[in-house]
């Protein structure tokens, strides 16, 4: 009972177009965790599959120790969803939904409710029909975090709302963390989920490509390291763990493992150092790394190829 | 008004509707001469045709749907059949195409993309207006030649065929109007169609006396009757087509006006707030899928009231019809021409409420596409609750609207010829029996849309066809008895000394096994 999510092997097909293939994603109860992949990915599918709206093709998947798809109902009553797309019902006001998607789930914290429409700002008076994008995100949010759900499922919550939204969010869901709930975030926006998330587990087309903490994800991926030196040293040119490195004069540039940090600085410190900057990878570098490039295993984006290209252009 | 980007947006409609605009014209043509041909095939002597005439003013119930036949030879009886089914499909295309390229465009954001170029206020509707409009006139041009291809006196042909596209017309004002009035598009196709809908039923009221009764100058108030009133075989009234015009330049007149003075996205009436909180009700499935449904039905309501309320009033003048309905009324087996209008009427009533019954089992359908089944399903409500609530809806909304019927036709009709005590009983016994062939349909909905729910739209509306095809064929003695039976409606036809108990229980069990057939099938299958 202590993973809130616990998905292996996930595929999932539509005829002939595979949608999923291997995918693996566990979500610890308690913890907020990171759901990220590029457009198309695979997101959305996976999340309606734990909502048992549709059904696997193969893999195993447990949702709070039930089978989403056999014990939907019952499921549901311990879980909150807010849709990457929120469709309303036109002629119902934000108010009356929120009301009615609380008793369907059977619960909500009152107060919370009026707090969460005060702090977003939200008109619960207005017919569906007549919100923003941003505005039914947010009927949607506060439906969610005001439920009494153990698990919260959010898709791309805050792809509407305005900046200032976007704090109150990042607020409530921290609230929501101290309070002991676990959260599924599917989200683009990166300081969101530095903000937030315990973990994250990242997809590319259907599969998953990379799993753990931040800290974890970081310790995988390369150092940028920029430094002006007295002289460029022969041996930093030909060493094998230097990557993407350019030369301009004496100034170089140029991205190391970690574990290869120690052995590259004594090689910069034979050239002599006038200046060093070194700074760990960004979450964006490390969504881009991800995102962008073919590789199946963990830290198998961006080795080889580039690296000889690179190497020889600085070499000319 | 300004009218800049007119001529673009004319590409941009022709674009758009390249293949469902020449289809239509074509669909509509080809009804027209096929009509033509397959009646002078039926009917090839002036007696035969003559005959076949005597037999259906006979009929009561057709004079009324249908109207009465004016004109002699296949002119006549062409513009007689086609008369209320091709403006009813002339209209519906007018209203959707008008409703769809501007307030469609107005909700979906569209419209403020292209208005925010150099495209003047009343580009859109002029826009479209010009398309729908010429788009009449070629089918009319089409239409004509083909009828005077077989052989159909050309002042007849054309002006029939005309007269249909002025229906066209008015209906593309009406509809025009409603999008400006109404915020939404599905509100502004509503209230078109609702219009149609009172406009067929005054033309009804007006023919259910045989067309001499004293309701008979209700069709002077409805688009449809003004159709009939041109005459275009025999009377050749043109200057009818003067009221058609002014109608309709008033109707578009109104329109630009309304548009000219409103904000984008606004209707006529502003948007008020509602409650902040959901009232004791709102709390279940069945109560979201009772506010989705509510106004659909009580619209059926109020039609199916003013329906009977019509029809009823108008039945005694059937009543005094010709000798010759001796036989028809035995087949029947009811006593005069007014029962026997009572009786059928409430059978095709019947029929037309398949389509309510379809409409409310595909909702789910549209949320699915929509997005709001994700909602919806992702809280504890089951999919069989979800199902079962449009079901409730389908069962009871049918009865309401057939017990509403049978109510209104027998009070009126009852009143009127001082037989209260058994009409009314008659009348409601009647209209109730005919609700498990109307569930049957439902059920079929229902197991499409669990079964193969993207298909599920169309092969409904085929089967709705169907069922109005197999009988209005087998009325013309076209369709055999054996596959009459295929409809569920041909077991619940009033024929005289047949007790309908084991049919209405048949039927029902019917429509309980197809109905759990969709529930466990829509249990098995991907949502979205």
């Amino acid at each position: 009972m202590s993973d809130a999510v616990d998905v292996q092997g996930l595929t999932k097909s539509f005829g002939s177009t595979s949608v999923l293939s291997d995918l693996n994603l566990s979500v610890s109860s308690g913890e907020v965790h990171g759901f990220l992949g590029p457009n198309g990915a695979g997101k959305s599918t996976t999340i309606r599959i734990l909502l048992g709206l549709i059904r696997p093709t193969s893999g195993t998947i447990r949702l709070l120790g039930g089978d989403p798809w056999a014990d939907a109902v019952e499921l549901h009553r311990r879980l909150a969803y807010v849709p990457g797309d929120v469709t309303l019902w036109p002629n119902l006001t934000g108010g009356e939904i929120i009301d009615l998607l609380a008793r369907l789930r059977g619960g909500i914290n009152v107060e919370r409710r009026d707090e969460l429409i005060e702090r977003f700002e939200l008109d619960p008076r207005k017919k569906a029909r007549t919100y923003s994008t941003g505005n039914r995100q947010k009927v949607a949010l506060v439906s969610a975090l005001s439920s009494r759900a153990d698990l919260l499922i959010l898709d791309e919550p805050t792809s509407g709302l305005d900046p200032l939204m976007e704090v109150t969010f990042r607020q409530a869901l921290i609230e929501e963390k101290n309070a002991g709930r676990t959260v599924v975030l599917s989200s683009h926006i990166l300081s969101e989920v530095e903000a937030a998330c315990d973990r994250v587990t990242i997809i590319r087309k259907g599969r998953t490509v990379e799993t753990g903490t931040l800290a974890q994800l970081r310790h995988l991926t390369r150092t940028t390291v920029e430094a002006e030196l007295t002289s460029v040293p022969q041996r930093l040119l030909q060493d094998p763990d230097v990557f993407e490195l350019s030369v301009d004069h004496n100034a170089v540039k140029f991205q190391v493992e970690p574990h290869r940090m120690d052995a590259v600085l004594r090689i910069l410190i034979e050239g002599g150092v006038r200046n060093l900057v070194a700074h760990p990878p960004t979450l964006e570098d490390l969504f881009l790394e991800h995102y962008q490039n073919v590789g199946n295993g963990p830290a198998a984006a961006g080795h080889g190829g580039r690296h000889a290209q690179h190497l020889q252009g600085a070499t000319k | 008004m300004n009218l800049a980007g007119t001529g673009t947006l004319v590409r941009l409609v022709l674009r758009r509707d390249r293949l469902i605009l020449p289809l239509w014209i074509l669909l509509v043509t080809a009804f027209f001469s096929g009509t033509a041909s397959s009646f002078s095939q039926a009917y090839p002597t002036a007696q035969a045709q003559q005959e076949f005439v005597e037999n259906v003013v006979g009929n009561p119930a057709i004079v009324a749907v249908i109207g009465p036949v004016l004109g002699p030879g296949i002119g006549g009886l062409t513009a007689w059949r086609v008369g209320t089914a091709g403006s009813m499909i002339v209209a519906l295309i007018a209203i959707l195409a008008v409703v769809r390229h501007t307030r469609t465009e107005e909700v979906a954001g569209r419209q403020e993309l292209a208005r925010a170029a150099a495209v003047g206020r009343g580009a859109h509707l002029t826009a479209v207006l010009a398309v729908v409009g010429t788009g009449m006139l070629i089918m009319a041009l089409l239409t004509g030649l083909a009828l005077t291809a077989q052989h159909l006196p050309a002042a007849g042909a054309f002006g029939l065929a005309f007269s249909l596209a002025a229906v066209g017309w008015v209906f593309a004002g009406v509809a025009a109007l409603a999008a400006e009035i109404c915020s939404t598009n599905r509100a502004a196709v509503g209230v078109s169609v609702a219009v149609l809908a009172l406009a067929i039923v005054l033309r009804m009221g007006a023919d259910a006396g045989g067309g001499h009764g004293p309701t008979a100058w209700l069709a002077w108030l409805t688009p449809t009757g003004w159709m009939q009133q041109v005459e275009p075989f025999s009377a050749q009234r043109w200057w009818v087509f003067l009221l058609f015009l002014a109608v309709t330049a008033v109707l578009i007149g109104v329109a630009c006006r309304v548009r000219d003075t409103r904000d984008i996205r606004a209707g006529l009436l502003p948007d008020r707030p509602g409650p902040a909180h959901a009232g004791r009700g709102l709390g279940s499935v069945f109560a979201v899928t009772w506010r989705q449904n509510r106004g659909l039905l009580y619209a059926v309501l109020i039609g199916y009231g003013l329906l009977g309320l019509l029809m009823g009033s108008a039945a005694p003048g059937a009543a005094q019809a010709g000798p010759q309905l001796g036989p028809f009324l035995a087949k029947l087996g009811v006593a005069n021409g007014g029962e026997a209008l009572v009786t059928l009427l409430i059978y095709v009533f019947a029929e037309i409420l398949a389509a309510y019954a379809i409409m409310v089992t595909l909702r789910p359908r549209s949320d699915e596409t929509g997005g709001l089944a994700f909602v919806l399903l992702a809280t504890p409500a089951s999919r069989t609750r979800w199902a079962l609530s449009q079901f409730v809806i389908v069962v009871l909304g049918t009865a309401a609207a057939m017990l509403v019927l049978g109510v209104t036709i027998g009070l009126t009709y009852g009143l009127s010829s001082g037989d209260l005590a058994v009409q009314l009983p008659a009348a409601i016994g009647s209209a109730l029996a005919k609700l498990p062939a109307v569930w049957v349909v439902a059920a079929v909905a229902a197991l499409l849309f669990g079964l193969v729910p993207r298909l599920s739209v169309a092969l409904c509306w085929a089967v709705f066809v169907l069922v109005l095809g197999l009988e209005i064929g087998w009325e013309f003695g076209q369709v055999s008895d054996a596959l009459f039976a295929v409809s569920p409606f041909s077991w619940v036809y009033p024929l005289a000394g047949q007790a309908h108990a084991a049919a209405v229980l048949g039927l029902t069990a019917v429509a309980a096994v197809l109905g759990a057939g969709g529930l466990l099938a829509l249990q098995r299958r991907d949502i979205g």
